[in-house]
């Protein structure tokens, strides 16, 4: 039982402690997830932006370079010609100088005039050329992204057509598809028309293949995340998609190749190219989640033709909230052995004045009314000690009571037995001399020859040997108590005549005798003689104590029980104006042979066997007096059903005199 | 003057009385007042005494006291019950004295048939009253 309050003390503590830690926990992670991938989100778009400006510096370089070549006149001067050789020459130079990896120049059909590439290209299409087509098309320079076809790229330089060329990886998520290899390129160049005075003379064309470029991504790369690595690894990625597959990347594959020819996710491709959108979430890349932004490519026809994307590695994010996690789970637990602790210490500070209190109660249980309760505490069990404590006291009090009752209880018993078998022995004994005296007083009183004097002697020998055999007889009569015959009597007519028969007494004495009968009929089953005897004795006895003008009053009562309805006592009280009993007589006067008349006119023995009396009809007799105010004398008896029989115990008591 | 005639008409009967009891001073009593009145009287201080004194002698009347130490009154009124014992009478009338008269005392004499009972102590008077009642009644 005591396990349990501290056990269930220590549970909720811990529960407490539990609920709080997960919840922190809970809510803890969740908060930091969303700010981090709020925080990571708003990063990549800005990133993002950043990427697609640089992409767009590239465009605008691109479109520079091309503007100025053809500001040259000389340069001019040599499309109007048709210099072929000289313009190749110039071509490899500029494109030296801007990084460009194809350039040329077309005729006003499209046909081209020179490039700077080697110089057997196989014949292609005019309308291979989406940069120049744009410029015949629209008459203005154009400068963007542009997907070109193998074809092409061939045309312009076989090395170009190589490197365009991947093989397309199955990637999980990737839509299906049946293609298994990507031929075409992606580029951003420009175009832009060589007029002479308003005839157009050629287009000049060119720009960077983004198939397998690294200085692109890398840059960005470099530009944006400043080199910024978790773990050996880049934090952050950039990637240009030519429609879904990589062709430009720095995702790494787990061998360390660039993840060309890997594709993106269906619903990204659905949802950027599909819908032009930009894509923003968690993303699985190649073998890692990845916090990336997606934005679709259109090229310079107004086409969606690829994603340019960026990312930044979950991982670095996900292990600060592991790591916040992990110090809340830590706290928890913390927070769990102090819940652990306290719910110990405050058990055993609760339950240490309890157990005393248990064994306390125990200890009573045992019969020691004085255990030890600890010290008191000042709450609520502070408040039960105090009233056990309390509780003890008036059970001591009770105790000690019922020990002192029942000790002069037993002391007046153990006094009324020894003194009968006392009286029967002195009795016995005293009878035999008593003879003597008897016998030999009277037959020298029967002697004619002794004169009047020794005649006077004797007669006061034999006269105070009458008494003495006068005062046997009444102590062999109390040690015999004779049987009791209890029959239902009427109480009020029975103390009612006793009074009768000491009103003379006290009209001679001059003491008020009064009786004031209860109302109704009191009618209780004793032995007739017996009790008149009984309260005639006492009676007599207050008024002999009670002076001159002094009062007697009888009376008769029917007192319920507190605890139970059904026990009722019928009282007799007899109360004088006395002179009541001094506390030092007032235990013996219930002894037999006590008296405080003079000598001669009482034997000291009424009161004993008025006791005896009274209690072998199951009552008792209190006495309450004050000295010199008086006293009452109270007799109790029980008013049981007419079942039980008295006599029977009465009888048994009768012969052990 | 009166007392003088009485003592005349008792001395008309010398009885043979046995006193028995275990206290001299009642022995020497009852001596005393049943000699006063002309009886012989016999006393012997326990039961068995008794019983040597009935064999040998005849008596009128026995004195018993009932408590006495070893052999009580009760035992020497069973061992005399329908014995010869020499003389006329075949057993003694019996007075049982006691100092000690409780209802189980009178119910086990009742017993024994014995009727003629006086409680000690007693005058002279009281005895030989009783005395006269026991042979008056039979």
């Amino acid at each position: 039982m005591l396990y349990t309050t501290r056990s269930k003390v220590i549970g909720s503590f811990l529960g407490v402690a539990l609920l709080v830690g997960i919840v922190s926990i809970y809510i803890g992670r969740q908060l930091l997830y969303k700010t981090v991938l709020d925080e990571a989100e708003s990063r990549i778009s800005l990133d993002l932006n950043a990427e697609q400006r640089i992409y767009q510096g590239y465009v605008d370089a691109v479109a520079a370079a091309l503007a100025v070549s053809s500001l040259d006149p000389e340069f001019q001067d040599s499309i109007v010609r048709r210099q072929t050789g000289s313009l190749t020459s110039k071509l490899r130079l500029i494109a030296q100088r801007t990084g460009l990896d194809f350039m040329g120049v077309a005729c006003a059909d499209g046909v081209v005039m020179a490039r700077m590439g080697p110089s057997s290209p196989a014949p292609v299409s005019p309308t291979a050329n989406p940069f120049v087509q744009h410029v015949l098309r629209h008459g203005a320079a154009v400068a963007g992204t542009a997907v070109l076809d193998r074809a092409f790229l061939a045309s312009e330089d076989p090395i170009l057509a190589r490197q365009a060329r991947m093989d397309l990886v199955p990637t999980r998520m990737a839509a299906t598809i049946e293609q298994k290899e990507e031929a075409s390129g992606m580029a951003i160049g420009a175009g832009r028309p060589i007029f002479e005075g308003a005839r157009l003379v050629g287009v000049l064309y060119g720009g960077q293949l983004l198939n397998g470029s690294t200085s692109f991504v890398d840059t960005i790369r470099d530009t944006v995340f400043q080199k910024d690595t978790y773990k050996g690894k880049s934090v952050g990625v950039a990637t240009i998609f030519l429609g879904d597959a990589r062709i430009a990347t720095n995702v790494f594959n787990p061998d360390g190749t660039r993840a060309i020819g890997t594709r993106v996710s269906k619903t990204v491709r659905d949802y950027v190219l599909g819908s032009g959108q930009r894509w923003s979430d968690r993303a699985f890349v190649v073998n890692d989640w990845y916090l990336t932004a997606y934005e679709p490519i259109t090229d310079i026809f107004g086409n969606r033709v690829g994603i340019i994307s960026t990312a930044v590695m979950e991982t670095k994010y996900l292990d600060v909230q592991r790591k916040v996690v992990s110090i809340f789970m830590l706290i928890t637990i913390a927070g769990m052995l102090v819940a652990i602790g306290m719910g110990s210490f405050l058990a055993n500070k609760i339950m240490k004045p309890i157990r005393s209190l248990i064994s306390a109660s125990r200890e009573v249980s045992q019969g020691n009314f004085a255990p030890e309760i600890g010290p008191v505490s000042k709450d609520e069990i502070g408040v039960l000690q105090n009233t056990f404590t309390e509780m003890l006291s008036s059970l001591r009090e009770r105790d000690k009571r019922h020990k002192l009752e029942s000790e002069i209880r037993l002391l007046q018993s153990e006094k009324q037995a020894s003194a009968g078998r006392l009286a029967a022995g002195v009795a016995h004994e005293i009878n035999n001399p008593l003879t003597g005296v008897l016998t030999f007083s009277h037959m020298l009183l029967r002697r004619k020859d002794i004169d009047e004097e020794m005649r006077a002697d004797l007669t006061a020998i034999a006269k105070a040997t009458e008494r003495v055999r006068a005062i046997v007889k009444g102590l062999l009569d109390f040690s015999r108590q004779t049987t009791l015959a209890p029959e239902q009597t009427d109480i009020n007519a029975l103390v009612g005549s006793a009074v009768k028969l000491v009103m003379n007494n006290a009209l001679i004495k001059g003491v008020n005798l009064s009786f004031a009968p209860a109302n109704g009929e009191l009618v209780g089953k004793v032995d007739k003689s017996a009790m008149q005897g009984v309260v005639l004795n006492i009676i007599m006895n207050a008024v002999d104590a009670t002076e001159a003008g002094g009062s007697v009053e009888v009376r008769t009562g029917l007192r319920y029980s507190a605890s139970t309805a059904d026990d009722k006592t019928i009282e007799i009280s007899v109360t004088d104006t006395g002179c009541g009993i001094s506390q030092k007589n007032l235990d013996k006067i219930f002894d037999p042979f006590f008296t405080t008349k003079d000598v001669g006119k009482g034997t000291g023995l009424g009161l004993s066997v008025s006791s005896a009396v009274v209690e072998r009809h199951g009552g008792s007799i209190h006495v309450l007096s004050a000295p010199g105010k008086g006293s009452t004398f109270t007799i109790a008896l029980p008013l049981k059903d007419d079942n039980n029989d008295e006599s029977d115990r009465s009888g048994s008591e009768g012969s052990a005199a | 003057m009166m007392k003088a005639i009485e003592a005349e008409v008792r001395e008309v009967r010398h009885r043979r009385v046995l006193v028995v009891d275990d206290d001299p001073i009642v022995l020497q009593s009852c001596k005393r007042i049943l000699e006063s009145e002309g009886h012989m009287v016999i006393c012997v201080p326990d039961a068995e005494e008794a019983c040597v004194k009935l064999e040998r002698h005849p008596f009128d009347l026995m004195v018993v006291d009932i408590k006495m130490p070893e052999r009580d009154g009760f035992y020497l009124l069973e061992k005399i019950r329908g014995r010869r014992f020499p003389g006329p009478l075949v057993e003694p009338p019996v007075l049982v004295m006691t100092g000690y008269p409780t209802h189980e005392t009178l119910g086990r004499l009742q017993k024994s048939r014995v009727r003629h009972f006086i409680p000690k102590p007693f005058t002279p008077d009281e005895l030989l009253t009783a005395i006269d009642i026991l042979f008056e009644k039979g």
